[in-house]
């Protein structure tokens, strides 16, 4: 068990491409950390840069205090999983995780209660003298799981490693492995493009974009109170709805006003130095889907009636919970998660209540967030 | 789970219907292993003809009247030689089998780095070594006797060795299934502490098993029935293969001997059919280790 400290990590290819800039980040003892982002965004070379599969351009990385910039991968007590789980073919399941002891030198009796234990945890136990070919996605999965743990590494990476099963499989699998890392108290890197994934499995979120770091805590967190438009609309499924607003001051309220409609910000909100520094400027108003309900289902008392928006429907999907109400304005798409017994039908009009408490606001240039949310 | 099902995992499979697509291909393809098989049946049926059918023309496909005779008569010429029959077949089996041996190692060395690590010059040495596909044997056939004959190796098995050991093709076939095994696999035996020679032997090695059964079926062959390379590279009896004896039973305008050659090149065949059996059932069966991907 280790932690792990990145310092001023830059990756730059040989063709020039910077694919990890400047990075610090500090993965403590026993963490479950999820590198979260798009397609390219580096988190997959920053997790080959630690296990040492990638040479670092610049910076230090250290495990346990250690620099290992050269320490070459096998002497760095890491285990890695892969998307597509490559187990060795022409081995058993017992096979697949004993070569992964036999280079540590350990007994065989020991060998074999180090296997046996890995394959309860993950429910493989009447699966060990099995070949990979004769398991289903899911079974592989969690041989490459048990490979990468039977040896107790100091770090356990893993890259993706649910993005090759169904849907079902994953939310599975997703249990196995919290509950595997819970058991086995390993640090843990974990790498996803999938923000759901992220949310749910890891104890803290770092979420990147060209490289760079855009922000990292729990999921709730960035959830919440996203630095910027980036984090806002990458986490949330369906994703946040980003309105080009203009904040407007009429006496103490401050309101977000688009071409369609004006809502009303929160009053302490509105008091903040940063929204009043920029009334009358443009402005990205950023609602989440859940933000925004249908009038007939709001029981809150605190509604304000300047804050309902009139949309005709586009697209109506029952979602069993609830309801997606889909509509577009020229090339943009908005979504409203509303109650599952809404009257809304497409192509007619509904009133919908946007809960000031939801309302994200951020600059038109640097795209950083200007609230401070409670 | 019985043993025969272990053996090959099926997955519930939908009933097939048989298209007419399907019973043309299938039309086409007994078609063509009728004919692919026509010249052994006909080798089969000669090695049975008595001396009257081996001299009719037109000759008949199939024997009318089979002898065994030529066997005897075979079994006649090999004693009636000075080098022991047997010795020809073990220099035949001798040869092939180093060089089988021998093209599976070197091939599958040489092709590891060449499919799997970055150095400079890679490309260059693969290029360089697939060039030499193109030159046809009987070019270099000259230039290889003077190499074997200024190193004093003319007439002993260095000579019908070591220069078949250095084909190109065994390593193009080994890089080519070398490649494609993922990389992340080699990265998380790295991981897992394994040094390069145990990837290599324990990875690599077991996963070409494929490839090796398609090599050696190839290189068995080749070198089984190569007849010009102990031709031109030995000169005494007591170093010549099958083939070059099987010419020395069969020389000349010795009619007499013509059943005797016809019963020994279907008897020669038979290690290769063999060898071929043996492996090629070892191809598919190797093939079922699918389980790389999901």
């Amino acid at each position: 068990m280790a932690d792990v400290n990145l310092q001023n990590v830059v990756k730059q290819y040989p063709n020039g491409v910077v694919a990890v800039d400047n990075l610090n980040l500090h993965i403590k003892n026993e963490e479950f950390l999820v590198l979260v982002g798009p397609s390219g965004c580096g988190k997959t070379t920053t997790l080959r840069m630690i296990a040492g599969l990638e040479e670092i351009t610049k910076g230090d990385i250290l495990i346990d205090g250690k620099v290992v910039n050269n320490v070459p991968p096998d002497a760095r007590d890491i285990a890695i999983v892969f998307q597509d789980y490559v187990l060795y073919p022409h081995k058993t399941v017992y096979e697949n995780m004993q070569f992964a002891l036999e280079n540590t030198g350990m007994r065989e009796v020991e060998a074999k209660r180090a296997i046996e234990e890995a394959a309860s945890i993950l429910g493989l136990s009447g699966y060990l003298d099995r070949f990979p070919s004769e398991l289903s996605g899911g079974q592989k999965q969690r041989v490459a799981l048990g490979r990468a743990i039977v040896r107790q590494p100091k770090v356990l990476l893993m890259d993706e490693p649910l993005s090759n099963l169904d849907p079902m499989l994953r939310s599975e699998m997703r249990a196995h492995i919290k509950r595997m890392q819970r058991k086995k108290k390993v640090t843990t890197v974990y790498v996803t493009h999938d923000q759901q994934e992220a949310m749910t499995m890891g104890d803290r979120i770092v979420l990147m974009n060209n490289g760079v770091i855009q922000q990292q805590g729990p999921a709730k967190e960035l959830y919440l109170r996203p630095k910027n438009k980036f984090v806002a609309t990458f986490l949330g499924n369906p994703s946040m709805n980003i309105f080009k607003a203009k904040l407007e001051k009429n006496g103490d309220n401050v309101y977000a006003k688009t071409d369609k409609f004006r809502i009303k910000l929160l009053a302490e909100e509105a008091k903040q130095p940063n929204v009043q520094a920029h009334v009358d400027k443009e402005v990205y108003l950023g609602l989440r889907p859940e933000a925004l309900q249908d009038v007939e289902f709001v029981t809150d008392i605190n509604v304000d009636p300047e804050n309902i928006i009139t949309i005709k429907v586009d697209i109506y999907e029952p979602m069993g919970a609830s309801a997606y109400l889909t509509w577009f304005d020229g090339d943009s798409k908005y979504i409203a998660e509303v109650d599952a017994h809404t009257s809304a039908r497409v192509e007619q009009e509904i009133k919908l209540y946007a809960d000031p408490r939801g309302i994200q606001l951020f600059d038109r240039d640097t795209e950083e967030t200007m609230l401070v949310k409670a | 789970m019985s043993a025969k099902k272990r053996k090959a995992p099926t997955r519930g499979k939908a009933v097939e219907r048989i298209t007419t697509g399907q019973i043309v291909i299938y039309a086409i393809l007994t078609l063509g292993a009728i004919i692919m098989s026509l010249p052994i049946v006909y080798m089969i049926s000669t090695a049975f003809k008595p001396v009257t059918e081996l001299l009719l023309y037109p000759p008949r496909f199939l024997v009318r009247v089979p002898t065994t005779k030529n066997f005897s008569d075979l079994a006649l010429a090999m004693t009636s030689t000075d080098t022991p029959f047997i010795r020809y077949i073990f220099n035949s089996a001798f040869v092939s089998t180093i060089v089988v041996v021998g093209t599976i190692i070197l091939a599958t060395l040489a092709a590891y780095p060449l499919a799997k690590h970055k150095f400079p010059g890679r490309e260059f040495i693969f290029n360089l070594i697939i060039s030499a596909l193109m030159i046809s044997g009987h070019v270099t056939m000259i230039p290889r006797y003077l190499v074997i004959r200024n190193t004093g190796w003319i007439d002993t098995y260095y000579a019908l060795i070591i220069p078949a050991l250095a084909g190109s093709y065994g390593l193009f076939l080994m890089k080519q299934f070398i490649e494609p095994i993922p990389n992340e696999m080699l990265e998380s035996a790295k991981m897992d502490g394994a040094s390069e020679w145990k990837i290599f032997t324990h990875i690599i090695l077991p996963l070409c098993k494929p490839a090796w059964a398609t090599l050696s079926i190839f290189t068995f062959i080749g070198t089984w029935n190569d007849f010009f390379s102990p031709l031109i590279m030995t000169t005494s009896d007591s170093m010549k293969t099958l083939p070059l004896a099987m010419r020395t039973i069969s020389d000349g305008q010795n009619i007499a001997r013509m059943g005797a050659a016809a019963a020994g090149s279907f008897l020669t065949t038979i290690p290769v059919i063999l060898v071929f059996i043996f492996f090629q059932r070892f191809v598919v069966e190797t093939m079922t280790y699918s389980g790389m991907k999901g």
